[in-house]
């Protein structure tokens, strides 16, 4: 094994994180290589300089810590729901009536199955997802009010995510795009929209919202919320899974796949150098072209071997 | 805090709660609230900030306490609801914070070469670096760095804790590591 193996373990090893006989194996390595201990030494230095770096600042009054605590429990669900109150009610105007279900099974109460997603297991969260089917509208508004005004992240997510495994019925649908509007206008930040994608869970989302994106009046507000989803290497989980969906698409049979996963490419900008095997499709070509000109600033037209080798020699160069 | 006998004695105390005694959740904040600040202090460095940050994390580890399964301990579920909390809270300020904390690596960078190049920190001095740097560090590599340098979990732990793999763990910790060996180095020679 080479030093740059051993290197890549120095730190398990220094954290006695390494199993018996791979400890073994450093151990003995670096008693023979000089250079490998060196660099054990200026990582133990760098942990010893950490640990003894004191917390900035000490002064909290502690006497009246829990009083602050307990003053804020005593009155925080109670707030919350009064909070949640007028959104509801216009979320319910929006949605209004129409989606009213005679179901045989009792209707669920919105506000416990948040609190109980938020902290179940995947399992749990399946069989709450089951039970989410049965909300009827005013359990939707709930939950819509919920994911932009609770004031807990770990709820507005339940909500946004509890929505989202209905998000191939249209009313959800269109409750989930009025928020993604509201987030593009108020600070995006601070509401749903800007929350999700940070998990790797959040990946179930990218199926929804592709779903959502095979219809052309839904297609630009599908893409925010999967730009939001996209956040490369902060959560590969989510992009894996929107490359690859997008890949399925680009390789379809269907033509209207094709197309859709041509237009994903361009509003996403993943896979670019995919489209340009679609350059002389008679469908897709011209779209193909006009989007790979605006993206490079380049122009070589069909010439699929050219795009390719200028795709090839911007990757060497960064 | 006597971390060996705690998971017991708080899985014993969020029954008690659970099960309609107020006060036992008073025993939990006490028991925990110098840990859960102090962490909140290394992810934020602002003393007030980590105030209202573990206040935050003890008001919603209220709330949800009937939800709390015991797979993990209530440190484990306590340090992630912190680190929810603070992902959140930060979210919004990341970009301008990040700027103003390029543009004070560059000043300071520019200065210790200018006239003060090589010369030795007080200890002081160079904690005071030495935070700042952490501080500088992408949010999952300080998160990562906190919670094993100074909360001593495990990697497992950490991975179960942040919801990721343990080579993520690994690799983030090296990222972290090798960054501060970089912006250290002529502090620690």
């Amino acid at each position: 094994m080479k030093c740059e193996e051993f290197r890549e373990s120095l730190g398990e090893y220094a954290d006695r994180e390494l199993s018996p006989p791979a400890l073994d194996r450093v151990r003995e390595h670096l008693a023979g290589c000089g250079s490998c201990a060196a660099e054990l030494q200026a990582l133990e230095r760098l942990e010893e300089a950490l640990r003894a770096v004191p917390a900035n600042g000490d002064e909290v009054r502690w006497d009246g810590y829990i009083d602050r605590v307990r003053a804020r429990t005593s009155g925080s669900r109670r707030f919350t729901w009064r909070a949640l109150v007028p959104l509801a009610a216009a979320v319910l105007m929006t949605f209004g009536l129409a989606r009213m279900m005679s179901v045989d099974f009792p209707t669920p109460d919105p506000r416990s199955l948040l609190d109980r997603y938020a902290f179940a297991d995947a399992a749990g969260r399946a069989a709450l997802e089951r039970e989410a089917a049965r909300l009827e509208p005013e359990g939707l508004a709930v939950l819509a009010a919920a994911m932009v005004e609770d004031p807990d992240a770990a709820i507005q997510r339940a909500a946004g995510r509890l929505l989202a495994s209905r998000a191939d019925e249209e009313p959800v649908r269109r409750l989930l795009l009025a928020r993604s509007g509201e987030a593009s206008l108020a600070d995006a930040d601070e509401v749903l929209i800007g929350e999700i994608g940070t998990e790797p869970s959040d990946a179930d989302m990218v199926a929804p919202a592709l779903e959502m994106a095979k219809s052309s009046r839904l297609f630009a507000d599908s893409v925010r919320v999967l730009r939001k989803l996209d956040r490369g290497g902060l959560n590969r989980t989510a992009h894996g899974e929107i490359v690859r969906r997008v890949r399925e698409l680009l390789s379809s049979d269907m033509p209207q796949d094709r197309e859709l996963g041509v237009r994903l490419v361009g509003a996403l900008e993943v896979l670019v150098v995919d489209v340009v095997e679609f350059l002389d499709v008679p469908d897709l070509g011209p779209q193909v072209l006009d989007f790979l000109r605006r993206r490079t600033s380049q122009d070589f037209g069909t010439d699929k071997k050219a795009w390719r080798a200028w795709f090839a020699r911007k990757a060497g160069r960064t | 805090m006597d971390r060996e006998a705690s998971p017991d004695m708080d899985a014993d105390l969020v029954l008690k709660f659970r099960n309609g005694e107020e006060s036992a959740f008073e025993d939990l904040v006490r028991r925990h609230m110098r840990d859960a600040y102090g962490f909140c202090l290394r992810l934020t460095g602002d003393p007030a900030e980590a105030d209202e940050l573990s206040q935050d994390g003890f008001v919603l580890a209220y709330r949800h306490l009937k939800d709390f399964r015991g797979e993990s301990t209530f440190r484990s579920w306590l340090f992630r609801i912190l680190l929810n909390r603070h992902r959140d809270r930060i979210r919004g300020r990341r970009r301008e914070e990040g700027r103003r904390a390029g543009l004070r690596r560059e000043e300071e960078g520019r200065a210790a070469a200018g006239d003060e190049t090589g010369a030795e920190l007080r200890a002081e001095e160079l904690a005071e670096v030495i935070r700042d740097r952490v501080q500088g560090l992408p949010d999952r590599q300080r998160e990562v760095l906190v919670l094993h340098v100074y909360q001593g979990l495990a990697y497992r732990e950490i991975a179960a804790l942040l919801g990721c793999t343990y080579d993520d763990v690994k690799m983030n910790l090296s990222l972290a590591r090798r960054r501060l060996r970089d912006e250290l180095r002529e502090h620690l020679s």
